[in-house]
């Protein structure tokens, strides 16, 4: 694949963009109470972006560079583990169901799957570190919220798509 | 289908497709596993909780009565004890015991996660930053769901 100036540049834009919202995010108060560290993850928005306009290979490369990035800014190792495991699970079931499924489902039904998918991971990374297997047991609350998470993302992610101008889009 | 037939998909599709009742299913079908799954498993509630402190309890104390602890770290080592208002500490988190169960109320941890469990009569609170774990000490609690 030809890696223009252009390709570079606008995925530096968009790894920007995810680091400042991932950043902005994480001063939120968690919005779960009872599971802290589970979360809305907008930043897979721009990740979903970059799936559907320069293809999983780029995307991998992406959600590495978003997360040692972020780390870099805000280090704290339990938060990168948690973030890594999330993104990495998240990104495989969106690239996976989006090269497979789409469009038989929509982007939205992709984006809740890897929502629900990333929060399981955080929660069993949290479990495991933690050694404690009772937190499993908010993994239905994790679950509903990560569907609203996967809807929101979902839908964002479909506005951009569709309202971008395509001048900004075309990296041929 | 191309990337950018795909692309002009997204276009022209609406946000939900009737593909994605079987997302939603799968979904509903998880989340009713996991209800069935939690409910199952017995949490009975504890009568005494432990604090543990990269992972070895270094703690251990009734329910029963209304207390305030503090927990704090110094030099790499975890302690516990009766929390005092005028005196100051560091990597420190404040746990309150109050009509039978377990809060975190102050802590100075980077993200606060343990503040935002509230009061809890079963399971764990967790301190990321400090490494910190409050266990209520219930039979049933640990399970392979």
């Amino acid at each position: 694949m030809k890696k223009t100036a252009k390709r570079v540049a606008a995925l530096g834009v968009l790894l920007a963009a995810a680091c400042i919202v991932f950043l902005i995010e994480s001063l939120v108060p968690p919005l779960l109470p009872i599971a802290p560290y589970v979360k809305i993850g907008l930043a897979n928005v721009f990740v979903l972006l970059v799936i559907v306009y320069f293809g999983a290979g780029q995307a991998f490369l992406f959600v590495v560079a978003k997360n040692l990035l972020t780390a870099l800014i805000a280090w704290s190792g339990f938060a990168f583990m948690l973030n890594l495991a999330g993104s990495l699970c998240a990104y495989f079931v969106m690239a996976g169901l989006y090269a497979a499924v789409f469009p038989r489902v929509s982007l939205v039904s992709v984006s809740i799957c890897g929502a629900i998918v990333s929060n399981i991971a955080r929660v069993s990374v949290v479990v495991l570190l933690m050694e404690t297997p009772s937190l499993y047991l908010q993994l239905p609350f994790v679950c509903v919220f990560s569907v609203a998470a996967g809807i929101i993302v979902g839908v964002l992610t479909i506005l951009c798509v569709k309202h971008l101008p395509e001048r900004l889009t075309n990296y041929k | 289908m191309n990337r950018k037939e795909k692309i002009e998909c997204i276009r022209r599709q609406k946000y939900f497709v009737w593909g994605d009742v079987v997302v939603f299913t799968a979904a509903f079908a998880l989340v009713l596993l996991f209800f069935l799954l939690s409910f199952l498993t017995p949490a009975a509630q504890g009568n005494t909780f432990s604090v543990l402190y990269r992972g070895e309890e270094i703690f251990r104390a009734s329910l029963s009565e209304d207390a305030e602890y503090v927990f704090y770290i110094e030099d790499g080592v975890g302690k516990v004890s009766a929390y005092g208002d005028g005196e100051s500490y560091t990597d420190y988190n404040v746990i309150r015991v109050s009509a039978g169960k377990v809060s975190v109320t102050r802590s100075d941890c980077t993200d606060g996660t343990c503040r935002h469990f509230g009061q809890i009569a079963k399971g764990d609170i967790l301190c990321l930053p400090h490494d910190l774990r409050i266990r209520i000490d219930g039979d049933g609690l640990e399970t392979d769901v």
